[in-house]
């Protein structure tokens, strides 16, 4: 391992350091997340001018994408598969495990590095090669993968070349996750500093280390039923096709005797605990957050933990909830419709707590402590609005209906990223040693949080007017007319969130080479991270190891000096 | 992966290395299992799953490198004993005898793949052959690995490298190996004898 | 508290009391003995339920003895012990539901 100090991190692409991993998982996570935005702006053109040329960039497609500007149906499903794929698996998962696991889980753990640096570094460039084994896709004859981010089968397999590359690239993408799992779990068993007891670990490196098992034990099923699509695929198999198929007019050759909703149960099996994937390193940060604002601790730390623990377990047994239409027998539909509503509890009781600690808190409304804030209300709509699809005779009316995609963006987009944008001001300082500015993260999170809401509410009421998911032309049934002005809304609405990414990035940049300098403890916070330098010290981050000797948020503790009491001071 | 780190601390007293490969090994385990409960349900629900003859399939050749496979296992154990006794002879002897074991397994396995292609089990044929050549083909490529992995121990070995204190990377390996030796324990009757 | 700091005690005592070899060695014996009994009683045409059973059965034990003894299980700390019974507890739950939805079409259900 290279000790030589080298600050420009530029010159040193392939790091060994955790820190520098973190942080080439959040430029190339972002820059995704910002791809995956700008394809979903191509598809809202769609949904609210359907037939339209595309202004502007609608001449620099080419005729297999989009004829003289206006998208053909094709396109559109290779948008829609592409969008979800990238936004899950290349942006929000690299971005809250990838990003904030690796940087900050060592830190808070007092650790001088990850349990594995090598495998660290070559979880990230597996990523990056999957990650653009992805995009290319869209070159391959025929065009991306355009059988929905879940890829069902039979129409997978019978698809053009893209999903083939579709395959290889999760696969790679599975891959890197599960080498990150494995060194986040033994980082977190094996390298906390001394005195650093389960019952004083923050509720972040709880999520973060709940959401590694979850990705260790749930990853590998997709992985198998990967190699089993890709077989099919390309080697004549069909473990996933009936016999007697028809595609285009013409019988397949193949000898059937598959089962697509094998498929159907080995993604899921994956898909759900990745929906907690997703949200758990949320609500870990937001937790920290709301700590540091509201100076005071949590309220209920064991029983935050203890959801958390829960969370994990419940989510390997709700897949098939996703299933509902499938025709699957009615025994497990009750079993499943019964596990889902018990899954609900914890994160109920988590958001409870968090919400219970703001009571007596004398907050202080820092642009981190905003987008935390925000989070509650609106991870509330999006879990509140799961439940009627946990039940299946409502979910039978709404599951292919455009209330489906509101509430899972709820959660997703104004859960999980709202949090993800919070922990990114929350710990800038700690990065770059500068602080964001405040208002314009303000104007920043004002106008997200405004367009947010603007597209995702309205997806609701469509919802329930019945505006089926996945349509082209969502003119093309009548009785979606009704509902046909809120989709130039929410149109609007992209656009607006897009514009109001543009502080964010002024911000990120000019911050990061002229922002405010900061101290190495800028909020006042108690967390191990915060004892070390800002940034903290290459490949070592600690000036000396820390010991711990008390909780991660002892704020405003009586007759202490200040109203933090950090970890590692006696 | 040389984690030559420096950090010793072990929250668990277990090394890392060992926590990671036996995080790796249960990873695995969800690998196979998914791969092995696909055979399981799509062999029990699937209307056109034909099942070879028995005669077809060659189970004295599978007999023959399952006792192969149980036997290499057994030289690994034995590698590794050598070495805790510091018996660098007996290590590099042994840590040989597992890798060409390992050969001679893949090869009774190209011959068997030979023979059943040319007796119409394809990959395409059915579900069985499908079944049949995926999940050997990926446990052949988990031998793959692990006669790889053996290798560079054995190479490590010769030089000198292992001591009586110094040995876990040998027991990785070993853990690996085991690993493979079980899943096959698993896979063959499953294939051959049901 | 911190752990003991002692790397796997009941490993490295049972190594200084006496040598694993004869261990080992029985349990080879018991595997090949184990994959004979379960070869000859596939060639018993026993009927369907019972050769699985049989089958499953074996291969489990066989699977048993390998991870217990080979991969030292039996003396592994706990956190290791319960990481591997998830994942088989994971599995068994992924095949046992999946089983009555996809599985039973032979059976008519």
């Amino acid at each position: 391992m290279d000790k030589h100090h080298d600050e420009s991190f530029i010159r040193k692409y392939f790091s060994l350091d955790h820190k520098i991993i973190g942080l080439q998982y959040m430029f190339t996570s972002l820059v995704f997340l910002m791809g995956g935005f700008l394809l979903v702006q191509l598809m809202r053109w769609q949904l609210a001018f359907p037939g339209r040329p595309m202004p502007f960039i609608g001449r620099f497609f080419p005729d297999t994408m989009a004829p003289g500007g206006i998208m053909l149906p094709e396109f559109y499903n290779q948008l829609g598969a592409m969008h979800g794929t990238i936004m899950v698996f290349l942006g929000i998962v690299p971005l809250g495990v990838g990003f904030f696991g690796n940087y900050f889980l060592p830190l808070q753990i007092g650790a001088r590095d990850m349990a594995f640096p090598r495998l660290n570094m070559m979880s990230y460039w597996i990523y990056l090669v999957g990650g653009l084994t992805m995009l290319s896709s869209f070159f391959m004859p025929g065009g991306a993968a355009q059988s929905g981010w879940t890829s069902y089968a039979p129409l997978s397999v019978t698809a053009p070349t893209g999903q083939t590359v579709w395959i290889i690239a999760m696969v790679l993408i599975i891959t890197s996750s599960l080498f990150g799992a494995i060194n986040f779990i033994v980082t977190t068993l094996n390298l906390r500093a001394p005195g650093l007891t389960w019952s004083r670990l923050p509720i972040f490196v709880w999520a973060q280390f709940i959401t590694a098992i979850l990705l260790l034990f749930s990853f590998p099923v997709l992985e198998a039923g990967a190699v089993l699509q890709l077989l099919d695929r390309v080697a004549g198999t069909s473990f996933f096709l009936p016999a007697g198929l028809v595609v285009d007019g013409t019988p397949l050759d193949r000898v059937g005797g598959g089962s697509p909703l094998l498929w159907q149960h080995l993604f899921w099996f994956l898909a759900h605990p990745e929906v907690y994937v997703l949200i758990l390193p949320a609500m870990g940060i937001v937790a920290e957050i709301i700590a540091n604002g509201t100076r005071k601790p949590l309220f209920g730390y064991k029983e935050i933990v203890g959801a958390l623990c829960f969370l994990g377990v419940m989510s390997f047994l709700v897949w098939a909830h996703h299933m509902f239409l499938s025709g699957m027998r009615t025994s497990l539909s009750y079993f499943f419709m019964t596990t889902t509503m018990i899954i609900s509890i914890p994160s109920v009781a988590i958001l409870t707590c968090l919400l219970l600690s703001l009571k007596g808190g004398s907050i202080r409304f820092t642009p981190p402590m905003h987008f935390a804030l925000a989070f509650l209300p609106l991870f509330g709509i999006g879990g509140l609005t799961g439940l009627p699809l946990g039940f299946t005779p409502t979910d039978i009316y709404l599951h292919d209906t455009y209330y489906v995609i509101g509430h899972f963006h709820y959660v997703v987009v104004t859960g999980s990223i709202i949090a993800l944008f919070g922990g990114i001001y929350y710990w800038f300082p700690k990065m770059f040693g500068r602080v964001m500015n405040p208002f314009w993260s303000k104007v920043h999170f004002w106008f997200t949080i405004l367009m947010m809401n603007g597209i995702f509410f309205p997806m609701f009421i469509q919802g329930m007017a019945g505006a089926q998911r996945r349509l082209y032309d969502p003119t093309a049934q009548l009785h979606n007319l009704v509902v046909q002005p809120s989709n130039v809304f929410m149109t609007y609405c992209a656009w607006g969130l897009f514009l109001a990414q543009i502080p964010f990035i002024i911000n990120f940049f000019y911050s990061m080479f002229k922002g405010k300098r900061a101290n190495e403890n800028h909020w006042e916070a108690t967390t191990l991270e915060w004892a070390c330098p800002s940034p903290p010290l290459p490949h070592k981050n600690f000036e000396k190891a820390p010991t711990v000797y008390r909780g991660p948020y002892e704020y405003s503790v009586p007759g202490h000096k200040t109203d933090f009491y950090p970890q590692n001071v006696i | 992966m040389n984690n030559a780190h420096a950090q010793e601390v072990s929250a668990t007293g277990i090394p890392s290395g060992k926590l990671g490969i036996w995080m790796f090994l249960a990873s695995e385990v969800m690998l196979f299992g998914a791969f092995i409960s696909s055979y399981v349900i799509l062999r029990t629900g699937s209307p056109l799953f034909e099942i070879p003859a028995r005669e077809m399939l060659g189970v004295p050749l599978a007999t023959l490198n399952t006792f192969v496979l149980i036997l290499s296992s057994v030289t690994m154990v034995l590698a590794l004993d050598s070495v805790q006794k510091n018996n660098q002879k007996g290590l590099s002897r042994y840590l040989l005898l597992t890798v060409l074991l390992g050969f001679v397994f893949l090869g009774v396995k190209a011959y068997e793949y030979h023979h059943k292609w040319a007796e119409g089990i394809t990959l395409s044929s059915g579900l069985f052959g499908s079944f049949y050549y995926t999940l050997t083909g990926l446990h052949a490529l988990h031998v793959v690995g692990g006669i790889v992995f053996n290798l560079y121990i054995l190479v490590n070995a010769l030089r000198g490298k292992y001591s009586s204190n110094h040995h876990e990377r040998v027991e990785y390996a070993g853990l690996y190996w085991h690993f493979v030796d079980l899943v096959w324990v698993i896979l063959f009757p499953s294939l051959y004898l049901l | 508290m911190m752990a003991d700091g002692r790397l796997e005690p009941k490993m490295k005592d049972i190594k200084e009391s006496h040598s694993m070899v004869g261990i080992y060695l029985v349990v080879f014996g018991c595997l090949t003995l184990l994959t004979g009994l379960t070869v000859g009683i596939a060639y018993l045409h026993l009927e369907r339920t019972a050769a699985v059973m049989a089958a499953v059965f074996i291969a489990g034990l066989k699977a048993t003895l390998i991870t217990l003894f080979f991969m030292h299980f039996k003396f592994e700390k706990k956190i290791i012990q319960v990481t591997l019974y998830t994942a088989l507890l994971l599995i068994l739950v992924l095949l046992f539901i999946l089983l009555p939805d996809l599985g039973t079409h032979r059976l008519g259900l």
